[in-house]
């Protein structure tokens, strides 16, 4: 073997909310943390700037942690493991004063944290920053300070490809050193993934590139169960036009700070007509799909989509907001093609943002592989059930963080470093560099491509059998054809990026497979997953998918949902 | 390490900085490194596609693209390759 050695007791994999806590909990109980990044500390990856302007937490009477479980699951409807729910926002008081005592700067009134509303939750109930401020760059530098105040090892530009196991325990990782062009090996006793989302398979998503479900590729490969993939969350905010603002999700901002109304081609308040009670406050998810179902009726704005508009706000309201708000470039740029917010609608079409689908989990975030704890997106446990409301995903992180680093602690204090065999490492290793060895084949960046036109066609917002049967033998033919001899052109070990798109590749293509199976499992529609062919929520379908590795493929099965907390009315 | 220049040719209009790096990543040269991070996306701007154009620092993916335009690794940073840096690690340049 070639590979270099790295030991540790905890070995955190992705570097976000989730990531961070973790390695800050697994140091304070005082074991050696190293904690890896596919790029550069808090400035890759989505936390820095995706976690946008909710972070919810019952901070205050009349609020109560009960209230905020009981909203999760109704918004979740009903599918959300409710003692996972309950144990992650148990804890969301605390992971508000910890974020405010490690210096993250919250809106303050009166005393009190200032909390906003948001659709789905009974009460206001997220902290924030300034009205129109996005709290990313908050977390960037918060989590950051405190990495490096108590002196955590960041290994950065490492893409861990495999997970090691030895006797179907986890015992270490695989990855490469992006700077030098070497494999490395890891060796731990507690891994910790913290790899983020997947949405980097859609050709329209609020994720950067990277959301490339690293985490959910390889725990799948290592054999640990998947579960509640086909809930992926798409939110109505991606600009459409003018063209140079394409794809751009600030209308997501816009969105938190001030309500908006949609307008289908024909100048209707259609969600009315979809949600007689909450309308224009409908969850994003809710919204999404009403749009969705107003373009295949041929009532969708001129680019595709639907009208968000602010008109019905006072001029000096939204003037007051965007005073204090940043990102002023995009409104720049909407003038400069004729749009206003005071008076314009902006053309807006769901794109996806968040998954729910991950790995499986107990309350102590431990998968089903004994030594391997997933985090954040990559650990699901069932924990949004079909549909999260918004904010609870930095509550989630931060909780999960804490109980992983906890627990992945307290496991390596009475577990030694696990025998890796030499054949396993060097088969990985072999694996991850193959792409570099092959001359002629399909380049990295044309198989994501393609698997984002795939997903994009077979499973986006909705959903079908034949369609996603289609998307399926698609990938399968893609799969065999193309990703088996995926090639990079560029063959420099130093820093090469086309490296990392390949090692992305293979994640892109296992996990949008996990998709479509679940997806044309799940013979009914809820929150987000809507079947067009099965339109109707089922009771029977109270029930989580799962996806295992099998001996060929994938097999799947179904548990049942329990409900130690609330029935379903 | 010794700085070397390579001269790509681009057609692009009205893109970014960032997006004209990936044209040329995508079309002309895959060995080209850069960090994209959000890739401009939205109101946050993350910080890792910082580099120099034209000697003056910008983040490539609010940059709008001109018609002649040197990029440069940002000086501050030991680069590690083309337009990569170390944020870890000053260069010891002003």
């Amino acid at each position: 073997m070639t590979a270099d050695d790295n030991e540790t007791d905890v070995l955190v994999i992705g570097s976000g909310i989730a990531g961070i806590r973790a390695a800050i909990e697994a140091s304070e109980q005082g074991v050696n943390v190293i904690l890896t990044t596919k790029g550069a500390l808090c400035k890759d990856g989505a936390a820095s700037w995706m976690a946008g302007n909710a972070f919810q937490a019952a901070l205050y009477a009349p609020d109560s942690v009960e209230a905020h479980i009981r909203d999760t699951i109704i918004g979740g409807k009903y599918l959300n493991n409710q003692t996972l729910v309950k144990t992650f926002l148990d804890l969301g008081p605390k992971a508000v004063e910890e974020m405010h005592r490690w210096g993250m700067r919250l809106s303050r009134w009166k005393g009190k944290f200032y909390q906003i509303p948001f659709p789905g939750h009974s009460l206001p109930r997220s902290v924030c920053g300034k009205p129109g401020l996005f709290l990313g760059p908050e977390y960037r530098k918060t989590l950051f300070r405190e990495v490096k105040k108590r002196g955590i090892r960041v290994d950065e530009d490492i893409f861990i490809s495999d997970l090691l196991l030895s006797r179907g325990e986890v015992a270490g990782a695989v990855g490469l050193d992006v700077r030098k062009g070497k494999p490395r090996i890891y060796r731990a006793k507690s891994t910790i993934l913290a790899t983020g989302g997947f949405m980097a398979c859609y050709e329209f998503t609020t994720a950067g590139k990277a959301a490339t479900g690293d985490g959910h590729g390889m725990a799948y490969r290592a054999g640990a169960r998947m579960m509640d993939m086909e809930f992926v969350q798409f939110i109505p905010a991606l600009t459409l036009w003018p063209p140079n603002l394409f794809g751009d999700p600030y209308p997501y901002l816009l969105w938190a700070g001030l309500h908006p109304v949609f307008y289908n081609s024909l100048g209707e308040r259609f969600l009315e007509r979809y949600y007689p009670d909450a309308k224009d406050w409908a969850t994003r998810e809710a919204v999404a799909r009403a749009i969705v179902k107003e373009v295949r009726a041929g009532r969708g704005s001129p680019h595709g989509g639907a009208y968000m508009s602010f008109r019905h706000l006072p001029r000096n309201l939204i003037e007051d907001f965007l005073g204090k708000a940043s990102g002023v470039e995009y409104l720049v740029k909407l003038k400069d093609a004729g749009i206003d917010i005071r008076h314009d609608g902006i053309e807006i079409a769901p794109g996806a943002h968040y998954v729910q689908g991950g790995c499986w989990i107990n309350e102590k975030c431990e998968t089903s592989l004994a030594g391997l704890y997933a985090v954040g997106e990559a650990g699901s446990g069932g924990k949004d059930g079909a549909d999260r409301l918004a904010g609870n995903s930095i509550t989630f992180c931060m909780a999960m963080g804490s109980i992983a680093g906890m627990a992945a602690a307290k496991r390596a204090k009475s577990s030694p470093l696990l025998r890796i065999m030499e054949n396993d490492a060097d088969r990985l290793v072999r694996k991850m560099l193959a792409p570099m060895e092959r001359k002629n084949g399909m380049r990295p960046t044309d198989i994501k491509r393609a698997v984002r036109k795939i997903m994009s066609q077979h499973a986006f917002v909705e959903r079908d059998g034949g369609g996603l049967d289609g998307g399926l033998r698609k990938l399968e033919e893609m799969r065999e054809r193309d990703l088996a001899g995926m090639a990079t052109s560029a063959k420099n070990e130093l820093f090469n990026t086309e490296w990392i798109d390949a090692l992305e590749a293979v994640n892109l293509v296992d996990v949008a497979e996990m998709v479509c199976r679940s997806a044309l499992i799940r013979e009914e529609s809820r929150g987000l997953h809507q079947r067009v062919d099965y339109p109707d929520a089922e009771p029977g379908w109270l029930r989580h998918v799962l996806v295992e590795k099998a001996e060929k493929g994938m097999a799947l099965s179904t548990t049942p949902v329990e409900f130690p907390i609330m029935k379903p009315e | 390490m010794k700085v070397q220049y390579a001269t790509y040719e681009v057609s692009c209009e009205g893109a970014t900085v960032l997006q004209v790096l990936e044209q040329i990543y995508e079309n002309q040269d895959p060995t080209l490194a850069f960090r994209s991070g959000c890739g401009g996306s939205g109101p946050a701007r993350c910080g890792a596609c910082v580099m120099e154009v034209n000697d003056i620092p910008v983040l490539a993916c609010g940059k709008q693209a001109e018609k002649e335009m040197v990029i440069k690794s940002h000086r501050k940073f030991e680069c590690l390759k083309d337009l990569v840096v170390d944020f870890e690690a000053e260069s010891g340049k002003d």
